[in-house]
């Protein structure tokens, strides 16, 4: 018998180049592109993941960067479950834009959104602890007053990047039994698709699907 | 060559000019000719009409299957053509060396460009000619805001014009001229096509793909009513307009003719930002009948429509007209024939998309698809953007009532300038119709739109400055 399938609308939201669609990368395909491409508008990709007997389902809305594209956001963030507020911990200006987002996500964004502060790049430091410009307690104490989910992440390395993803399904109230109906539809779907990258990943993504 | 296999380039160019001949059907050629010779004759025709200075039939010629053929052709009828469509008498302030606002935005994107390209001098080389291409760009015009995705499009002209024709490869010394005519055509395509892009508020580029909508409406009201683009506005074309599809396709650095180049070589050709458009509108009506599969698959698996209707586009496409998509390069041909016989805009469609295109917009300046425009100097086209800037901000203040006319306030440098502009298109356009050289392509049923769109750009300038004086 399939599992229960719940869908979360997620949204990726930071300054440019903080690595935000190299988080989606290396959670939907397991890789990583050293100098990955600028993102324009967005992007839109699927993951799924088993979280205990339940599949999650992904949709991923992955946003630009640019200030210029900023007024796109809030068609993207509308209606969202979930966002991830990313942020370079190399880069101090990067923290204070994930602030100004997580501000407004909380003033515009549906009332229940789960937000995950996310700083990405932690690699760098890993390898010098000087290139480290935004301190784990600050960001730590940004998501306890505003109730926000915390990672520190590297897309390069791989480090954490389920965890937030798994993190962020954990708190969303999954599917009873009795709403399965909606989700069945989706194996139709996912046989008719064709495949983009699918990570072999047993405990986290369980094969990128549809739309 | 040509002689030997029995048609000289000057009867290739004759066949060409037949007033009725679809200039993208080469099938009066014998039938024993392959695509190579086709393209080898099609390359000294091109070379005669640079050589004549024939900008008609260069421009025909460009529009017509396989483009401009190779990157050499391409640097010299990309060179001509440019320099025809904008003629700047002269510029604002010629070196400027204060930082642009957004130049370490352009280095963020710079450092992240040509990662496809294997060798590390050739990246090299290309990335430093890509960031002086641009800042060069956006020293001299400080009023213009980049965007990500506007080094993609440049991309493509620093590929074409740092090619080195002898080997067939880019060269790692571009000379001090060759870099000036790259400059030249950076900044006129910049100006003429992208302005919209470049101003201070994404509100341009979305009505830009406002347009579409029409376009699909006109072929497919079916589609037209899935897609609910009466509603929503199609947003998820907006990577490939930004770009010139040139984000989902990268320019190859082997010489080859990549589909790319032939669509820069079709808008340029077509004069006119309404050619993306078009070319927008026809891959998705190319792929009708995968977004209908896919969206009827995935009712039901989105909470609302708008986020559906992205959702399927964006994939579909994105899976059909990239570089890696296997298919990519047979649908591209498709839809670019498609598209060479009928990019031109019904008038009809034109005047609605007219109501909500702001009126300093290359679509209704610069790039409307009318061969040429001349500003007097930058200080007019400066006043342009301003211009174009302050009709934003009052679309945005008021309610679309009235969307027409009134706040059409030029001061008279602006009035003048397009009104000399859109006297000496008429012009032209006569000039052209009653002096038809034999060999030189007819376009006579074009000729007579432009002549008729022309007079009514006049009269609209000369109805507003009676209106605001």
């Amino acid at each position: 018998m399939s599992k229960p399938v719940t869908s979360i609308k997620l949204v990726l939201l930071g300054e440019a180049a903080v690595g935000k669609s190299s988080i989606v990368l290396r959670f939907v395909s397991d890789d990583f592109s050293e100098n990955k491409e600028p993102t324009i508008g967005a992007a839109f990709l699927t993951q799924r993941v088993n979280i205990n007997d339940h599949t999650v389902k992904f949709e991923i809305w992955d946003t630009a960067g640019q200030e210029r594209f900023a007024s796109l956001a809030p068609m993207y963030y509308r209606n969202a479950q979930a966002a991830l507020v990313v942020y370079d911990v190399t880069k101090p200006q990067s923290f204070i834009k994930a602030r100004h987002w997580v501000k407004e996500l909380h003033e515009q964004a549906s009332k229940n959104i789960i937000i995950a502060l996310v700083g990405n790049k932690v690699d760098i430091v890993d390898e010098n602890e000087e290139e480290r410009k935004v301190a784990r307690e600050e960001a730590e104490k940004l998501a306890e007053e505003e109730g926000l989910l915390f990672f520190e992440t590297s897309a390069k390395t791989g480090a954490n990047i389920n965890e937030v993803f798994m993190g962020i399904g954990e708190k969303i109230p999954l599917k009873g039994p009795e709403e399965e109906a909606q989700g069945s539809g989706l194996n139709v779907t996912d046989d008719q698709r064709v495949n983009l990258d699918s990570p072999g990943n047993a405990d986290g993504p369980a094969g990128a699907c549809s739309c | 060559m040509a002689s030997i296999l029995g048609l000289g380039e000057s009867d290739l160019t004759t066949q060409l000019a037949d007033t009725n001949r679809d200039t993208n059907d080469l099938s009066f050629l014998p039938s024993f000719y392959n695509d190579k010779t086709q393209c080898e004759l099609k390359s000294q025709v091109i070379s005669r009409a640079l050589r004549k200075k024939e900008n008609t039939l260069l421009c025909a010629l460009g529009k017509s299957k396989c483009g401009f053929v190779n990157n050499d052709l391409r640097q010299k009828s990309w060179n001509t053509i440019l320099n025809n469509q904008l003629i700047l008498y002269s510029s604002p302030k010629e070196v400027n060396n204060t930082p642009h606002c957004d130049e370490k935005q352009i280095e963020l994107d710079v450092r992240r460009s040509f990662g496809y390209v294997k060798d590390e001098v050739e990246r090299n080389c290309l990335k430093k000619a890509l960031k002086q291409a641009i800042v060069t760009f956006f020293r001299k015009y400080p009023t213009l805001r980049y965007y990500q995705g506007y080094h993609d499009v440049i991309s493509v002209l620093v590929v074409v014009f740092c090619l080195d024709p002898k080997r067939n490869k880019i060269s790692r010394n571009i000379s001090g001229q060759r870099r000036k005519i790259l400059y030249k055509c950076v900044e006129i395509f910049s100006l003429a096509y992208l302005r919209d892009f470049l101003m201070d508020s994404l509100d341009f580029p979305i009505d830009q793909i406002s347009v579409i909508p029409l376009l699909i409406q006109d072929k497919d009201p079916q589609l037209f009513q899935r897609l609910q683009l009466d509603k929503q506005k199609p947003l998820y074309a907006i990577a490939s307009v930004l770009t010139i599809f040139s984000h989902d396709m990268r320019p190859d650095i082997t010489g080859a003719n990549s589909i790319i180049f032939q669509i820069f070589d079709l808008v340029l050709c077509t004069h006119s930002m309404y050619t993306p458009l078009v070319l927008y509108a026809n891959i998705v009506l190319a792929l009708r009948d995968r977004i209908n599969k896919e969206y009827t698959a995935n009712i039901g698996n989105f909470d609302n429509d708008v986020d559906l209707v992205h959702a399927v586009v964006q994939k579909v496409l994105m899976q059909s007209i990239n570089d890696e998509a296997p298919q990519s390069r047979q649908l591209w041909e498709t839809v670019l024939d498609r598209t060479r016989s009928d990019y031109s805009i019904d008038p009809k469609l034109e005047k609605k998309a007219c109501k909500f295109i702001n009126k300093t917009s290359p679509l209704r300046t610069t790039a409307s698809g009318r061969p040429q425009l001349e500003i007097n100097d930058g200080y007019s086209l400066d006043k342009l953007i301003k211009k174009g800037i302050v009709l934003n901000n009052k679309k945005k203040d008021k309610v679309p009532k009235d969307t027409d006319g009134q706040d059409w306030n030029y001061d008279r440098l602006i009035k003048t300038s397009l009104l000399v502009g859109a006297a000496s298109l008429a012009l032209g356009a006569c000039h052209q119709h009653g002096s038809l050289l034999p060999d030189t392509m007819a376009t006579s049923h074009l000729d007579l739109n432009r002549i008729a769109s022309s007079v009514s750009l006049v009269s609209d300038s000369l109805k507003h400055i009676i209106n605001s004086s």
